[in-house]
């Protein structure tokens, strides 16, 4: 059995992402909560968020934010060897989302699968396609994160209502001599399983229809002193993992989970304040699996970093599973839909 | 920025497999889809399938095969370093399978993951555990193969009743001096994804309470000619891209989606007599992304395998997707 020879390096060509068009202000969601204005942004930092509106779905954010990391990156569909997307709202049990995905964007040559990891999808997706490069099976791997979280929120449940959101965001990651993407720090903590779980599960909810909508359950405050415990580790290892310290870094992009949350892990890890830290989930809320890429896009649109600065992504979420790795930051970026 | 450093190449180290205790007869699956057991005898090849009790959950299921698999190699659970979990039958929106597996199981630091894309599913995750292991991000993975079909079928429905069963496989996987896992051949028709897929969605049925449950459902004429033509020709690319022939290869395991399938699959590819191909779904069914694992490891209980073997594992199903590659087997 022969194996390939080639050992290249991984690195983000483009970064691609699709904001929906609706906006949704604090105001509307205050309401239905019940709760006072300006209580949510007091909260969570959100001062807004986006919901899908004239005919987007799912499909058509994947393939938005899929097409927008192709254009970035100069890369043609038919050259992508791999297909990765990371969703935890592809709301039926087959087909997966990936191999439309993959058709409607032209990838025809693509190997294609749906990774499911909830808010830490992004960055395993980055990790994979790190790794099918590095050990030579792929040339060209897309990424593409998207979330389509409002149809499985309970617009009146005060934990989540106000947090979650839809979008979508992409790279396209390619072989290259230099490493553009760090090692990966990664692991799952399944003693936390119930800390943001979906009920009722769908055959719950088919066998009884007395039950409510399936929707998101946060147990938002393990989650929270989990990550505050725990980042300082990931956050070391992810980066002596790349040989580098704080100190290196241009950007820190965590998962978009809560602004307040965001403050305590920058206080928390120390970050310098010559690191540009991502704040996105103050337009955008917390978009999932999605929100590391959408992030990662408007630092890019702000021109706060310079191509080939080093930025660390922390993701973390329901599992508890989390992933930790350091990027090159591309030059090329483009957003369709509703701008930031 | 330091790039790390690489194990070199992988290998299959175990396989283990979880079959529910349930047996289901031809005759009565042929009771409840209205036809005869000959019928389903001679159209699908199955005698028997294994259909899980409410303890048999997936992740019962999936731990039970992992630790089969893990105890033909004695390596810990905790050394485990990732777990990565196929199914298309996870019927829970958040959170993925995995996670909860690899915290049961004891493989508490591991990274944990699903990979969804129906019954190539495993052939993707060995692929992708393989590049985990090659490229250094860990040293050993769990590939797992779980399913409950039941919960997503009508055992009414003559097309999908008698065919789709239950069950889970598991492979462990490690570093190894020489390729013990061949390159991945994979792809995707995706312009056809509706060829197998369910009756409605989650949100269709959430809409329309009084409505039939999702099942899955499909258009088996489709699928047989996507398989005659675009499966056949890359089967055909996954050895010529190793350099091997069929003359090489030992084991031919594909997806157990039909016993007229692997026959057909058998024809086309000229498979010569000396390989010895798995028909695990005569007493199996399809469990879609078990089906791989849960076929080798009948080689194993069977004492058909032999170590160093070569093996040819190829997936197919919704999306359209296929994927596969040549295994040494352990």
């Amino acid at each position: 059995m022969s194996a390939s020879l080639a050992a290249p390096e991984a690195v983000i060509r483009g970064v691609g992402a699709h904001r929906p068009l609706r906006v949704v202000d604090n105001p509307e969601i205050a309401e239905r909560i019940g709760v006072p204005a300006g209580w949510i942004e007091s909260h969570t930092g959100i001062t807004q968020r986006r919901h899908t509106a004239g005919g987007e779905t799912l499909e058509t954010m994947a393939v938005a934010a899929g097409t927008n990391a192709l254009i970035a990156a100069d890369v043609p569909a038919a050259d992508v060897d791999c297909l990765i997307l990371a969703s935890q709202t592809h709301l039926t049990q087959t087909p997966p989302l990936a191999p439309l995905v993959a058709h409607r964007l032209g990838a025809h040559a693509a190997g294609v699968f749906d990774l499911k990891a909830a808010c830490a999808g992004f960055c395993l997706g980055l990790a994979a396609a790190r790794d099918q490069i590095r050990a030579g099976t792929s040339r060209h791997v897309l990424v593409i994160a998207a979330e389509h979280i409002s149809p499985i929120t309970d617009p009146t449940d005060r934990d989540t209502a106000m947090i979650f959101a839809d979008g979508a965001g992409a790279v396209l990651v390619t072989a290259a001599e230099e490493s553009g993407v760090g090692p990966v720090v990664w692991g799952s903590q399944g003693a936390l399983i119930d800390a943001l779980v979906s009920r009722p599960g769908w055959l719950d909810m088919i066998a009884d229809p007395g039950l409510g909508h399936s929707v998101l359950v946060m147990n938002g405050k393990d989650l929270t002193r989990w990550v505050l415990r725990h980042s300082p580790a990931i956050v070391e290892a992810a980066l002596s993992a790349s040989g580098l310290t704080l100190t290196d870094l241009a950007a820190f992009v965590p998962h978009q989970a809560n602004m307040r949350i965001i403050d305590m892990l920058v206080e928390r890890l120390a970050i310098p304040d010559t690191v540009a830290v991502a704040r996105d989930i103050a337009v955008t809320g917390n978009t999932s699996a999605a929100s590391i890429p959408l992030a990662l896009a408007a630092l890019l649109h702000q021109g706060g970093t310079k191509p080939g600065d080093l930025a660390l992504l922390m993701a973390y979420g329901a599992g508890v599973t989390y992933a930790a790795q350091v990027i090159a930051v591309p030059a090329a970026v483009r957003t369709t839909g509703g701008q930031p | 920025m330091r790039p790390g450093t690489r194990t070199g190449h992988a290998q299959l180290l175990g396989v283990g497999g979880y079959r529910p205790d349930k047996t289901v007869t031809n005759a009565e699956a042929a009771a409840r889809c209205g036809v005869t057991e000959a019928w389903i005898s001679s159209r699908t090849g199955i005698l028997e399938r294994r259909i899980a009790g409410p303890q048999e959950t997936l992740a019962a299921m999936a731990i039970s095969a992992a630790r089969a698999a893990l105890d033909r190699t004695g390596v810990d659970p905790a050394d485990v370093g990732c777990v990565l979990v196929a199914s298309m039958s996870h019927t829970r929106q958040v959170p993925p399978l995995a996670p909860d597996v690899a915290y049961r199981l004891g493989a508490t630091t591991a990274v944990a993951y699903d990979v969804s894309v129906a019954c190539s599913g495993f052939c993707y995750a060995l692929a992708q555990a393989a590049d985990h292991v090659r490229s250094g991000s860990t040293r050993y993975a769990l590939v797992i193969g779980a399913e409950r079909m039941s919960d997503i079928t009508d055992p009414a429905d003559p097309g999908t009743g008698p065919l789709f069963a239950d069950g889970a496989g598991a492979v462990l996987i490690g570093p190894a001096d020489t390729p013990g896992i061949g390159p991945v051949t994979w792809g995707a028709d995706g312009g056809r994804d509706q060829t197998i897929t369910m009756t409605s969605t989650w949100a269709q049925a959430q809409a329309n309470r009084a409505g039939p449950p999702p099942a899955v459902t499909m258009d088996g004429g489709r699928v047989w000619s996507w398989i005659r033509s675009q499966v056949v020709d890359a089967i055909g690319r996954t050895l010529s891209q190793s350099g091997v022939s069929f003359d090489d290869v030992a084991v031919f395991v594909p997806h157990q989606a039909n016993g007229r399938i692997i026959d057909m699959l058998v024809e086309r590819l000229h498979l010569p007599d000396h390989v010895l191909v798995a028909r695990d779904i005569t007493h199996s069914g399809n469990t879609s992304a078990a089906s791989i694992p849960l076929a080798l490891d009948r080689l194993y209980t069977e004492r058909r395998a032999r170590t160093g073997d070569l093996a040819l594992l190829f997936g197919f199903g919704a999306g359209l997707a296929y994927a596969g590659q040549l295994v040494t087997l352990p």
